[in-house]
């Protein structure tokens, strides 16, 4: 199924926030669109997930504020489809906290659909949210949940 | 049940609050509210994040303030908030004309010193959700006479 | 221009591609000019119509550039300047050859050829060839221009002509256009058909873009229209998508109606007006209705990606199209980016770079470059930082023979933003872990790796500071190691290679390299500005600092704000300009190799300050050293010390100070109070110093001469104080102040003369002045009044104190608001040596004006003591009439003798508007006393053996009601006069008078005390005196008198008196006597009736009737008298 997995943190108004608060603990553990979280099938080939997923919140930012703007959208948090290369289909999902998700497929495995993929969403976002209200986990940080990552090791099993 | 899940918040809150008063050490008004408030802010974030898992994507800052005022009071304080004003430029003033952790407390003035030490962990609440939600902003809270109470809420805007 | 033009869009397709080229030497520089300028001409007007020719410059194309030319118009070269310069016409001709080489790959496509020679001399224009203008002056401009819109026009009248040729061409010549991957011969015989009407297709394809080219693209898209409609029926998908993309371009440039304004636009000769006759358009077969393609209306912006999307799609089944194909698609990118349509345009993009095409590596390079530009161009930041990078890495591709390492890093520095990188981070949050650590690792190491392949390693260390630096948190320890190994090689080359200044070479320059704060290296923590030391520090006197408050500082705030600004802030130290301040600091090395900083100073504004710089080199993880960094202010003002400049590896960083470096963070913006400079006094004395133990841990320097006294108490020594002025200006202004932590007392212990000390100033530098202090032993006892009895304390203990005087000193000028102050301690111990004790007060009934007052003398110490004393006139202190005692006692060591004084007695001094309220309490009246009599008498004792001699004092009398009785004068005077005459009991004996004359008495009564007395009776009573010393008052017959002997006086007020008079007779010879007295009464009645009460009734409380003071004479107790005073000794007289 999927051949990456990558959650990214959320990006905060910082200078808005300083002007406020002119406090800076609170807000050091909230990286500007911070990879909390990155998985790949084969860990060689890591890197260029990474580029992969970086160069896809170009996508995911656009499309958010395209369709935010656009009332009329059934405003969902899946956004599709990023955008296909070659080899690979790169999906995107958006929670309302403002932290995203990527799956990454490989372009051959047509048996995947859209539904499919949605599903596939949903399941790490309820793991992600989890993890998020478990008392050991401060927003912001790297997640390194046991339970999370069997949710994620669970999409990316071959079938 | 419901009832007791509410006054079990009721009193957990009372006993925070009063844990924060007494703790050892110095401790200036100012510091608890501070610590209150911060504490508020955690679980705010945290509960925003549980809430908005199956709600649709919020279109616009009015939506998101919509949505405090009406799902996640509803949730936390079992009421919808009873009046939200703004200048549409950043400041949103929510009235809640009945506030649940002021209702145990006696009518009229007698306590209204003692009320911000009871709202800065909501105030807390409702700036960790927002921040969760994306807005940064200032929320402080003003009571009038017991139980009626307001939020202000300040954008900064950029 | 390569092969492949990735800067392509559709409007291009209605440009006429002129190439320019240099012949002979006219130079890079020289050239460039004059190619931007010609190029700014991008439009041209054809005369008396609407329309207008687009206008493409190129600098270089390759042969290759122009193989799609046939199927793609605007792809050939159609005409061709040549930039040259002679100074003589004759030179002009030595161009030709080069001329000839640039033209030949072009020959046969070139419409025209122009060489515009530029500062040739002469004028002669029959000599030249006709390809040849010569542009002269020294603003050429005109004469560029004429000479372009002049090359322009016949370009377009060659165009003009080969359109209008075209339109008209006859359906059965027409020959079929090849593209260049279309090697095949169509088999024309077996489907003729279809041949023809590609053919036709293809023609019509061929004419359209001949019009978008003369700039009729309404014609152009019609032509297009009716191309599609035959190629799409002869399945010609090659050209079918040529012909689409024809219909996109000109629907484009239909749509596009706004005109660029700085476009410079040349206007055409009329005479090459084009003689648009309206041409009726060829009909080529009937399998086409043409009619409804005249004049179509554009296409929508909908209908142009439909269509583009088709062409693309056909282009890709198309075998060997990819260069069009490839084209096509950043044509189709930019067209969605000018749309807004982003995400498509991305998408476009993407599959742009995934045609499968082969290029150079030079294409390669201007392609991933031109998608970074596009990406940029769409808002994908971080697809734009991607593709940047890619084609850095490609500029060193192996294949490449000579990499090209400059490009490489110009292209890495512009990838940087992609990644949210900024060497310049000053409108970033500090210390904000911002971006994707994994791969800004990886671009800056790039970034470092390609520096040092550009042979710059400063730039490298620049680099590798800035990337341990910024992504600190994400580095391995090994990283880290691994590049301080390399840092440290990159500096050593540094250092090889002369001062890092001197190296900044043109690569950095055009780099314009911003450094980052070293704010990690070292970190830096707990900043704090320290005081300068106690005796160096300026103390501002307090009556400046209260009015400081009042005037407006160099800030405009409200009020209101103002105040509670200055409740937060608290003071900020002050310095002394030309003297050394300092700051500490603790630093932090957190990397894990050795940190060398060779320089650190502080930075700073507001005055003009000289920083020294600190030298530091950190172990690896270490930390915190405690930094002392020292500047010295040579001006005045509030200095702000804004951060700290840190030389790291070679490279000079400047960190502003935020509040995290700080110690308390209320403490921000740093301020120091620089005061004007001021002299320096060190302290000394020739007192005998004993210890010198500081008598402060936390300040040692606070009191460096620890200098010890022993006196006995009531001794006094004098010493001698050195001030010597080793600062720079001169001291005008001394101010001595003695206190001790020990009591309030040691202003008891030290004094000095304060004539004196005026008298010394000023003191000018390098002098140095004494001065004398007394130091005298007083006496431990409290002070104050009678309350502090129950204090406990050992009156015989031996005491002392640690006094520490102050000598607050400045200049003259500066002397009301700051000083410095020097601190000399004296520790001086007090040993008892005369003690008074069992004091005792009683009155002389011979001596109503004074009274005896005597008490034990004790020797406290084991030495004999020579003793006497000395008694003022309390009344009249001015009076220097001191009684001394003609013996000297002696008391032997640790005995006591009873020492006997006559004291006068004395009233307190009457206020003069006196009223009931200013009387003095009892507590207040006993310590007046006291006081009084502590002025009074004077103790002098001497120790010969010691050789000590001191004063003592009765401070320890504690008055009872009793001595206070004994002390105050009688309160009621008499005085009598007889027969108006004054008579004295004292002096006189007794007055002779003859037998039955009128003696007149006359009795004043005076209130002499502070208090109102009275009721009063008084009463004048004549008597024998008997032998028996029976007083015998029953004198009847033997004396009678007239008036009244009894008077009834109300309340006598302080100070006052009254008068009686009344007359005896004496009607016998012999002694008599009289006595006068007067008695204070309650009423008569009530006196009576209150018998037992009456003494707490009556004023004064506690001198009740019982007193043994009080004067008993009256025997009559009728009205249980209070008090009675007489008038005694009685009055005498004897008659005669």
């Amino acid at each position: 199924m999927a051949v990456c997995v990558a959650v990214i943190g959320k990006e905060v108004n910082f200078l808005g926030y300083l002007a406020v608060f002119f406090l800076f603990d609170e807000i050091l553990f909230l990286l500007q669109n911070y990879p909390l979280y990155l998985r790949t099938v084969s860990p060689e080939e890591e890197l260029k997930f990474h580029y992969t997923v970086h160069t896809s919140l170009d996508v995911v930012e656009e499309k958010v504020s395209s369709l935010t703007k656009s009332s009329n959208d059934p405003r969902e948090l899946y956004l599709g489809l990023l955008y296909p290369t070659e080899d690979y289909k790169v999906y995107g999902y958006v929670t309302n906290s403002k932290i995203k998700f990527v799956v990454v497929v490989e372009s051959a495995n047509t048996a995947l659909r859209d539904n499919e993929i949605r599903t596939m969403f949903r399941k790490l976002h309820v793991a992600y949210t989890d993890m998020f209200c478990n008392p050991f986990y401060n927003p912001g940080e790297n997640i390194t949940s046991r339970n999370f990552e069997r949710t994620v090791f669970e999409m990316m099993k071959k079938d | 049940m419901a009832e007791s899940l509410e006054s079990l918040f009721d009193f957990v809150h009372m006993e925070i609050v009063s844990y924060f008063l007494n703790k050892p050490g110095k401790n200036i008004d100012n510091d608890v509210i501070q610590n209150l408030e911060r504490l508020g802010f955690s679980v705010g974030q945290r509960l925003v994040e549980r809430f908005t898992k199956d709600s649709p994507r919020f279109k616009d800052e009015l939506e998101i303030m919509k949505y405090i005022c009406k799902d996640f009071w509803t949730a936390v304080y079992k009421k919808q908030i009873d009046n939200l004003r703004t200048n549409h430029q950043g400041i949103y003033v929510l009235q809640d004309n009945n506030f649940q952790l002021l209702t145990q407390m006696s009518d009229g003035k007698q306590y209204t010193e003692d009320a911000p030490k009871f709202l800065a962990f909501p105030s807390g609440l409702i700036r960790g959700a927002l921040f969760n939600l994306g807005l940064t902003c200032s929320v402080s809270a003003d009571v009038l006479s017991m139980p009626n109470c307001k939020f202000q809420i300040v954008i900064p805007q950029s | 221009m390569l092969r492949v033009d990735f800067g392509q869009s559709l409007v291009d397709h209605s440009g006429v591609l002129i190439l320019v080229q240099p012949v002979g030497y006219i130079g890079d520089k020289r050239f460039k000019a004059i190619y931007d300028e010609i190029s700014t001409y991008r439009r041209a007007q054809v005369p008396n119509t609407t329309r207008t020719l687009n206008l493409r410059y190129s600098k270089r194309v390759t042969p290759q550039f122009i193989e799609w030319g046939n199927f793609h118009f605007h792809k050939r070269v159609l005409g061709l300047i040549c930039v040259g310069r002679c100074s003589e016409i004759s030179e002009v001709g030595k161009l030709e050859r080069s001329i000839n080489e640039i033209k030949n790959p072009f020959s046969a496509i070139l419409l025209n050829t122009r060489c515009f020679v530029f500062d040739c001399k002469s004028s002669d224009e029959a000599k030249i060839r006709k390809d040849v203008a010569l542009i002269r002056g020294e603003d050429h401009t005109e004469d560029l221009q004429s000479n372009l819109a002049e090359f322009v026009a016949s370009l377009f009248n060659v165009l003009e002509s080969k359109r209008l040729s075209k339109l008209s061409e006859k359906i059965d010549k027409i020959t079929l256009i090849q593209a260049p991957v279309e090697h095949e011969v169509f088999g024309g015989e077996n489907d003729n058909r279809t041949s023809k009407r590609r053919s036709i297709g293809r023609s019509k394809k061929y004419t359209g873009d001949l019009c978008m080219l003369a700039g009729v693209p309404q014609d152009a898209l019609s032509q297009y229209l009716i191309a599609g409609e035959h190629l799409r029926a002869a399945s010609d998908v090659l050209w079918l998508a040529g012909a689409l993309e024809g219909q996109c371009a000109a629907s484009v440039v239909l749509n596009t109606t706004e005109i660029e304004k700085d476009v410079k636009s040349l206007i055409l000769p009329t005479e090459c007006a084009a003689n648009s006759v309206n041409l009726t358009i060829n009909g080529l077969g009937n399998d086409v209705d043409e009619t409804k393609f005249i004049k179509p209306k554009p296409l929508s912006e909908e209908e142009i990606v439909e269509r583009l999307s088709e062409a693309l799609r056909l282009y890709n089944k198309v075998k060997g199209a990819a260069v069009i194909e490839t084209e096509a698609n950043l044509k189709f990118t930019r067209l969605l980016i000018t749309c807004k349509r982003r995400v498509e345009a991305s998408i476009a993009l993407q599959n742009s770079l995934s045609v499968n095409v082969s290029l150079t590596e030079q294409e390669k390079i201007q392609r991933y470059s031109t998608a970074a530009v596009l990406y940029d161009d769409m808002g994908f930041r971080r697809k734009a930082g991607f593709f940047t990078r890619v084609a850095a890495m490609q500029c060193v591709s192996q294949h490449l023979p000579h990499p090209l390492w400059l490009l490489s890093y110009k292209f890495l520095m512009s990838a940087l933003e992609g990644y949210r990188i900024y060497l310049d981070q000053k409108d970033v949050p500090k210390d904000l872990p911002n971006g994707w650590p994994a791969l800004q690792i990886r671009l800056l190491n790039e970034l470092i790796y390609t520096a040092r392949r550009l042979g710059d390693p400063l730039l490298a260390v620049r680099h590798v500071t800035f990337l341990l630096h910024t992504v600190h948190d994400h580095l391995s320890d090994e990283e880290k190691k691994e590049l301080s190994v390399l840092l440290e090689n990159s500096t050593k080359q540094c250092a090889g290679t002369g001062s890092p200044k001197e190296k900044d070479n043109n690569k950095m320059d055009t780099l314009d390299m911003a450094t980052i704060p070293f704010t990690r290296m070292p970190l830096v923590r707990s900043f704090k500005v320290h005081p300068l030391a106690p005796h160096l520090k300026p103390v501002v006197k307090k009556s400046l600092v209260d009015s400081d408050t009042a005037p407006a500082g160099p800030f405009i705030f409200s009020s209101l704000r103002r105040n509670v600004k200055q409740a937060k802030k608290t003071k900020n130290t002050t310095w002394v300009c030309g003297d050394l301040g300092q700051v500490s600091l603790d630093v932090y090395n957190t990397f894990p190799f050795e940190l060398k900083v060779s320089k650190m100073i502080l930075c700073a504004e507001g005055v003009e300050f000289e920083p020294f710089p600190t030298c530091l080199s950190l172990p690896p993880k270490t930390g915190p050293y405690t930094v002392m960094l020292l500047g010295i202010p040579h001006s005045v003002g509030q200095l702000r010390i804004t951060g700290y400049t840190v030389t790291v590896f070679g490279v000079e960083s400047t960190c502003k100070l935020t509040k995290e470096n700080l110690e308390n963070q209320e403490d921000f913006p740093v301020i120091v109070d620089v005061v004007p400079p001021m002299p320096l006094l060190q302290v000394s004395t020739a007192l005998p110093k004993v210890r010198c133990q500081p008598p402060d841990p936390d300040a040692p320097q606070s009191a460096p001469l620890v200098t010890a006294v022993t006196l006995y108490a009531g001794q006094s020594i004098k010493g001698t104080v050195t001030l010597e002025n080793i600062g720079k200006l001169p001291v005008e202004s001394l101010d001595i102040t003695v206190s001790s932590k020990d009591g309030e007392r040691a202003n008891e212990l030290f004094s000095f003369d304060d004539k004196e000390i005026t008298s010394k100033l000023p003191v000018l530098p390098g002098e140095s002045t004494d001065i004398t202090v007394t130091i005298t032993g007083a006496h431990h006892f409290p002070q104050g009044t009678e309350s502090s009895e129950n204090l406990s304390y050992d009156p015989e203990a031996t005491w002392g104190l640690t006094g520490a005087i102050q000598f607050r000193y400045s200049t003259a000028a500066c002397s009301n608001n700051v000083c410095r102050k020097a601190t000399m301690a004296i520790d001086v111990t007090v040993v008892p040596s005369l003690l008074c004790e069992n004091y005792q007060i009683i009155e002389l009934p011979s001596d109503r004006s004074h009274c005896l007052l005597m008490f034990d003398a004790v020797n406290k110490t084991s030495n004999d003591m020579e003793f006497s004393f000395s008694v003022q006139n309390g009344n009249e202190p001015n009076i220097e009439d001191e009684v001394f005692t003609d013996a000297v006692m002696n008391i032997q060591g640790n005995d006591k003798n009873r020492v006997t004084i006559n004291l006068p007695r004395f009233a307190l001094p009457v206020a003069d508007n006196h009223s009931e309220q200013d009387n003095y309490s009892d507590s207040q009246r006993r310590a007046e006393y006291k006081k009084l009599v502590f002025d009074l008498v004077k103790l002098h004792w001497n120790l010969p053996a010691c050789r000590a001699a001191g004063s003592g004092y009765v401070d320890n009398l504690k008055l009872d009601a009793d001595m206070m009785q004994a002390l105050k004068p009688d309160p009621i005077t008499f005085g009598v006069k007889i027969n108006g005459e004054v008579y004295d009991n004292t002096a006189s004996s007794e007055i002779k008078i003859s037998l039955c004359t009128i003696v007149d008495v006359n009795v004043e009564v005076s209130n002499q005390s502070d208090e109102p007395h009275g009721p009063l009776l008084l009463t004048i009573e004549p008597y024998q005196d008997q032998a028996s010393g029976c007083p015998v008052t029953e004198l009847d017959g033997k004396v009678t008198w007239t008036g009244t002997l009894q008077l009834d006086t109300p309340k006598l007020l302080p100070g006052k008196s009254f008068c009686h008079s009344c007359s005896l007779v004496f009607l016998y010879a012999g002694q008599f006597m009289v006595s006068i007295s007067c008695t204070e009464t309650a009423s008569e009645q009530t006196g009576t009736s209150h018998k037992n009460t009456a003494s707490g009734v009556l004023p004064g409380k506690d001198r009740g009737s019982d007193s043994k003071m009080t004067i008993p004479k009256e025997e009559n107790l009728r009205n249980c008298v209070k008090k009675s005073w007489t008038f005694s000794p009685p009055i005498k007289i004897n008659v005669v």
